[in-house]
Formats: C-alpha cells, structure tokens, sequence
C-alpha cells in the first residue's frame, strides 16, 4: 500500500454505484480499510449533506485540515463505498506527482470504524432475522 | 491487438478514434521507440473493465466474506 495509513485521503475514481454511465467522479476518498490481500476500501468523501436513508459523519474542522481538504463543512460516507484492488482508481492530484492530500486523525477513523461496524452489525442481523425458523 | 508507433497515432488519432469506438473492435496500443506505451480503448470498454473489478454500492450490498471482515472493524486499532 505504498506507506499509506488507514485514513489517508486519496484522489480516486469514485464509482457511486447507481448504474449509470456518467456514475464515476474522481474526488478525495478515504482509505479507511485495508482488505485482505490487496482490496482496499475507499469511502467518498462529499460537499452535500447525505440523502437521509445514507449514514455518514461530518469531518471536523481540525480533521480536514489534517486530511487536506478544504475549509467547507464535509461529510465522510459511511454507508457506500468502492472495494478495489491496490493501486485501481487512485489517481494523482491535478499537478502533482501524488494521489495523496492528508490523513484523517486516528481519533476520527476510529469513530469511523465504529459507525461503520454498526452499519454492517446492523445488515448481519437484518439478513439473520429474514432466514426461516 | 493492432499497434502504431506514437508518431502514427498523433497523425491519425481521428481514425484511431473511430476504431475503438466501433462495438467489438480491438484496442489500439500505442509505442513509443517499439516499447508498448498507451492503449486506446472506448470509453465503455474502459467502464466495463474498471466495474469488473470492483464493488462499487452500499455496504449492506457487499458480499458476506467482506461483510464479516468490516463486522470487527472497530475493535481493530487504526493507529500503526
């Protein structure tokens, strides 16, 4: 994984999942996990205030700062992500030799890594109650 | 697969273009000094590729293996 930590901010080719072609976007995404082998997890990172039924977390001030993003308030998406295959979809910041915009506080991905533990508990025992007696 | 060298292909890039974008056609690879550079391919091949190789929705949509592999997440440490 080249060096990168968990909760390194990276430019990526974010595909949102919605089927249609015009779906990618290439903006910062969250390394949160690292898979097993070479998967890598990528969470978007976004402007807009999430739909409702989507479960995210405002980023910090301090931690945007930290992560290299910008001043305006952003959400990191805890209820979608990409799981690719190291380095796929990464791509360098416009002008730079490098996909790499900051990392995330270790305080705030373990926040993270709780939320989205809570989302896949949450699936677990959903699919859990739907199997027959 | 065809192949031009990157003087050929700055020359003729309309006729490459129209190539690849004709459905069932090859990818063009592009050299330069005989090395294998650039390969041009349709914007719907390359999506097609890239989707073949990932998962891309909402988390309670990814397969079981992965699902229990984030379910300990956070009794994992972040910190090296």
């Amino acid at each position: 994984m080249d060096g990168l930590p968990d909760g390194a901010v990276v430019r990526f080719e974010y595909e949102w999942g919605s089927g249609n072609e015009d779906d990618y976007k290439l903006r910062p995404c969250a390394i949160i996990i690292r898979g097993n082998g070479p998967s890598v997890f990528f969470f978007p990172i976004s402007h807009s205030l999430p739909d409702g039924d989507e479960v995210a977390l405002e980023i910090p001030i301090d931690a945007r700062a930290a992560a290299g993003l910008d001043a305006f308030p952003q959400w990191l998406i805890v209820s979608r992500c990409n799981r690719v295959e190291w380095p796929g979809g990464v791509r360098n910041i416009q002008g730079k030799t490098t996909p790499l915009y900051g990392t995330l506080p270790t305080d705030f991905v373990d926040v993270f890594r709780s939320a989205l533990a809570a989302v896949v508990k949450q699936k677990l025992l959903r699919s859990k109650d739907r199997l027959p007696p | 697969m065809r192949s031009v060298s990157s003087a050929e292909a700055a020359r003729t890039f309309g006729a490459i273009r129209e190539e690849v974008v004709t459905p069932g056609a090859e990818p063009v690879t592009v050299t330069h000094y005989n090395i294998p550079q650039v390969v041009v391919i349709s914007f719907l091949e390359y999506r097609d590729l890239v989707r073949r190789s990932r998962f891309a929705g909402k988390v309670a949509d990814l397969p079981e293996e992965d699902l229990a592999f984030l379910s300990t997440i956070d009794r994992r440490n972040a910190r090296p």
